[in-house]
């Protein structure tokens, strides 16, 4: 046989570009992950990764840059802010993933239901979402807060309200488009109950954008926390708690004691960049499947 | 008494379009027997998928009745019905698509088999004996849809649906969405399956040909009603109504026989041209003023031929 | 506006024609039959292979076909047998992985060697692709009336008024309802049928020499595919185009095409005029083929056991000998030989002649 030659370079992308953007995307996503790993495990071992408690007062050492017996100096309290952050990390971790986690079981299954029964039900439901969704966000979770009052268990349920709408959306645009397809019909064909139907065989095929979102959004739900918390709206004053570390150490930040608020803030923008990049890795898994 | 009896059955779609609704099903009947295949043909905007899904109670009729072994489908409550779906079964157009993307073909068959209240290793054997019945390695079980070729999927269906041991299968053009050759090979089974007379079969399709080569009976729809039916053979040589010899003069045979003589419709189907009277009217050479008149029904011509031209006599010869 | 009534397309010829009495040669190098000194478009040994290196298929092997103007070539294939393969290597928008050997000369040129200017020429001007699901080959988003006249514009330079006028024109020419109507709806307002022939229409818009209807009717009404098929068949024997019609059809192939070319794993295994292939076939894949198609006579269909091999590399056998009732040991290790059976008639098969003689008596006897 002839001579094999390859056709037209000029209309192929050049190979070596094409892999290398593949691989750049996914070391983002690895390192998100990573990340993500590390500031859950410093939240587990807290206590063992702190050498002074997180509202023990050292008060020979007010306001001092980091040291060696501070690695990341104190704060006006004279409290260690490394013990601070590593004891913050439990509070704002455990309330994005469980406001979270409860926002979507909560606003997946209201969407479910209304995206399969249809009807004058689905019409209401999604008149109540509207609403909800005519405020901004943060005002609303602002509006929660105050009424529930501070605490880190309302802190969860605020972040949790805020964000149920955007899932029950999410859930019902899928179901729509699933409950159409001929599966379903096979199902029903096979004596399958109703409930049966939404639950074991339209839900499981809707659940891709919403596994993508649900990290991105713990990435925000953090940032309310932190937000509400600095705003005062959070957690009580000594508790450790990223939002509030850079709120009592805004003042100092002015007189030249950066390591009060910065330390604070590199936390929260690491974690909820990790968040952000394991949520786009995902998106781009599911996209190339 | 026959399995299935479709009576005077009318389904309307509420549309945007057209004022009155969207009229798939206008008046149809149709019976099926126990042990006998009928086919169903027609082309796009006959109502024959409508026909199939409505015959297993899928889709609510606005008028007319589903009789299945005598018992009213709309007059059942909903654990009734769904009790009794297990005689009544359906292989559906697309073999992927049919298939849960999520379950493997043994879960989906456990699906099936949750209405006979099978269990554990009993379900099990029952599954492999389907699978193997329908010629697929059981160690498919397995595997889920998208590993699946387009026949073995549709193989899958068709065990699905054998799995319960049902009285009547309705095949919604099984075959269409598959390769010539893959095509061959289900329709031999399918061939093979209806030969035996146990069970009930409705075959719906677009393809003449394979109607041809499986079905006792052949009903002929066009926009939301039958026009003919009757036995293959006689339908086939002696094709009464215009709209059948048109449709059976636009096929050829690769062997060489003459099937009908040359009948044209003028124009493409409209949907818009379906009506109270005859649909064909817009399109029919032999169209006469009174051909509109409502209420014609299917002229018996014997030998269990029925259609539904009023001008047949005069045309038979032409 | 008057509607054009189509004529319709002559039923085959079911009576078998006189025997040919020229011996039987067996050729060696592939020559296609058909077109002769006058063809538009020669595919020359013509090789192709798709995918990433790890996953190389082999499309395409040894391929030769010619075409001549006012010729209308069928090309029946099961999918994954290489035909759209073959239709975007005639026109040249094979995808930028493939790697190809021999040539695909229209008029003379190498489309495989063209470069970007070239091939835009190409398109369209030479050569026009009929895509297949014409739905999705309209843009969704511009009505039917633009998306014509933007073609007008590009490949022939009409503009405005004149480009209006003329794709009114194609609308009517291609048997549409009230085109002006149907100028200002977009794809989703329109039926398929419709869809396939506004697909034609565009194809046509560009006046191509060669006209490539990559499965026209597929999911078409039967009454439907007649009409579209004779529309197809007019571009050719009408205005004079080559036009070459891909489908897994056969039975609609047959009825209007002139020549038919077999495609079996990117091989050309049978090619002749219409009647040779059909009622004297000369190949056992052909013959499997027509046994396993249904057909309205009521004959039973038979099935050919197994699948189509997805081939790696240019087969050094025989491509059918796993699932062929005649095959012989030389038949899994040698390659067949193009062999003439009649002189418009080729196979590559080592009965080649034996399985025409026998088709012709079975088709005698019918």
């Amino acid at each position: 046989m002839a001579e094999i030659t390859p056709l037209s370079d000029a209309l192929a992308i050049p190979l070596t570009r094409r892999k290398r953007f593949r691989l750049a995307q996914s070391k983002l996503m690895i390192a998100g992950i990573v990340i993500l790993v590390l500031v859950v495990l410093m939240a587990v071992f807290a206590p063992l990764l702190s050498p002074w408690g997180p509202e023990e007062i050292d008060f020979d050492n007010i306001l001092a840059p980091p040291s060696p017996t501070h690695l990341m100096g104190t704060d006006r309290n004279g409290m260690d802010i490394w013990s601070r952050i590593a004891h913050g990390a439990r509070i704002d971790i455990t309330i994005a993933l469980l406001a979270v986690s409860i926002a979507v079981l909560i606003g997946g299954t209201i969407g479910a239901i209304t995206g399969f029964i249809g009807g004058w039900f689905d019409e209401i439901t999604m008149r109540i979402t509207d609403i909800f969704q005519a405020f901004p966000s943060f005002v609303l979770a602002l509006a929660v807060a105050a009424v529930l009052g501070p605490g880190v268990r309302n802190l969860a349920i605020v972040v949790a309200i805020v964000n149920i709408p955007p899932y029950i959306r999410l859930m019902r645009s899928e179901v729509i488009a699933v409950r159409e397809r001929s599966f379903v019909e096979a199902a029903r064909c096979a004596g399958l109950g109703q409930g049966e139907i939404l639950f074991g065989q339209v839900v499981p095929n809707c659940l891709n954008p919403i596994l993508v979102i649900a990290p991105l959004n713990c990435g925000w739900a953090i940032l309310t926390v932190a937000g509400l918390s600095f705003l005062g709206l959070g957690v009580p004053i000594p508790t450790a708690e990223w939002g509030s570390m850079i709120s009592t150490g805004a003042g100092d930040v002015v007189a030249g004691r950066w390591w009060t608020s910065v330390f604070p803030g590199l936390a929260l923008f690491l974690t909820v960049l990790s968040f952000n990049l394991t949520g786009e890795g995902l998106r781009d898994l599911f996209a190339r499947k | 008494m026959p399995l299935l009896d479709i009576s005077d059955l009318e389904i309307v779609y509420k549309s945007r379009f057209t004022r009155g609704g969207h009229h798939a099903l206008r008046g149809v009947n149709l019976h099926v027997d126990r042990g006998e295949t009928v086919g169903v043909v027609g082309e796009s905007g006959s109502g024959k998928s409508t026909l199939a899904k409505a015959a297993l109670n899928l889709i609510k009729p606005t008028a007319g009745s589903i009789t299945f072994d005598g018992r009213d489908l709309s007059q059942l409550k909903a654990g009734t019905m769904r009790s009794l779906r297990r005689r009544m079964q359906m292989v559906f157009q697309d073999p992927i698509e049919s298939l849960n993307p999520r379950r493997t073909v043994a879960q989906t068959l456990f699906d099936s088999l949750k209405l006979t209240g099978a269990r554990g290793s009993e379900a099990a054997d029952r599954i492999d004996a389907a699978l193997t019945q329908m010629g697929l390695d059981p160690t498919l079980r397995s595997r889920r849809p998208h590993e699946l070729s387009g026949g073995q999927a549709q193989r899958v269906g068709l065990a699905r649906a054998l799995v319960l041991d049902p009285e009547l299968v309705v095949f919604d053009e099984p075959t269409s969405a598959l390769d010539v050759s893959v095509q061959a090979q289900l329709l031999e089974l399918i061939r093979s399956l209806t030969e035996d007379g146990r069970r009930a079969y409705v075959y719906i399709s677009h393809d003449l040909g394979t109607v041809r080569g499986i079905c006792d009976r052949v009903a002929v729809m066009y926009l939301g009603e039958i026009l003919e039916e009757g036995p293959t053979k006689e339908l086939f040589s002696n094709p009464l109504h215009p709209y059948t010899r048109a449709l059976l003069s636009s096929v050829h045979s690769l062997h060489g026989a003459c099937i009908a003589r040359p009948l044209e419709l003028s124009r493409d189907l409209d949907e818009a041209d379906a009506s109270a009277g005859c649909s064909l009217v817009p399109r029919c050479p032999y169209a006469a003023p009174d051909c509109n008149a409502e209420g014609r029904g299917l002229i018996d011509f014997g030998g269990g031929h029925r259609a539904a031209c009023g001008r047949i006599p005069e045309i038979r010869d032409d | 506006m008057e509607e054009t009534t189509l004529k319709p397309i002559p039923p085959i010829n079911g009576e078998t024609p006189t025997a040919s009495t020229d011996p039987v040669v067996a050729v060696d190098a592939r020559s296609s039959t058909g077109g002769g000194t006058g063809a538009l478009l020669d595919v020359r040994d013509l090789s192709v292979l798709l995918g990433k290196p790890e996953e190389r298929v082999a499309a395409l092997s040894a391929v030769n076909l010619c075409l001549a103007p006012g010729e209308v070539l069928g090309v029946v294939g099961e999918s994954g047998g290489g035909k759209s393969t073959l239709a975007n290597a005639i026109v040249g928008i094979l995808p930028d992985r493939s790697l190809a050997s021999g040539e695909v000369l229209f008029e003379g040129k190498n489309v495989l060697a063209m470069n970007d200017a070239a091939l835009r020429r190409h398109h369209g001007g030479n050569a026009a692709l009929c895509f297949q699901n014409p739905r999705d080959a309209l843009n969704p988003t511009r009505r039917v009336g633009r998306q014509l006249s933007d073609r007008l514009s590009t490949h022939r330079g009409l503009r405005g008024a004149a480009a209006d006028g003329e794709a009114l024109a194609l609308l009517e020419s291609v048997g549409i309802r009230s085109p002006k109507k149907r100028l200002r709806a977009y794809p989703h307002e329109l039926s398929g049928g419709m869809c396939q022939r506004v697909m034609i229409g565009l194809s046509l818009a560009c006046a191509p020499k060669m006209l490539i209807a990559d499965e026209p009717t597929t999911g078409l009404d039967v009454t439907l595919t007649q009409e579209i098929l004779a529309l197809i068949r007019a571009a050719a024997t009408e205005q004079g185009r080559a036009v070459m019609i891909i489908s897994h059809d056969l039975v609609a192939l047959a009825a209007s095409c002139d020549r038919i070319a077999v495609l079996y794993a990117g091989q050309i295994i049978e090619e002749g005029e219409v009647d040779a292939v059909i009622c004297r076939s000369a190949h056992p894949y052909t013959r499997a083929l027509l046994d396993a198609v249904p057909d309205v006579s009521g004959l039973p269909v038979r099935a050919i056991p197994g699948t189509m091999p997805t081939l790696r590399e240019p087969p050094s056998s025989c491509p059918f000998a796993p699932r062929c009732t005649m095959a012989e040991e030389r038949c899994r290790s040698e390659v067949p030989p193009d062999t003439r059976v009649a002189p418009a008639h080729r196979a590559s098969c080592f009965f080649a002649e034996e399985i025409e003689a026998d088709s012709h008596a079975a088709a005698r006897h019918q």
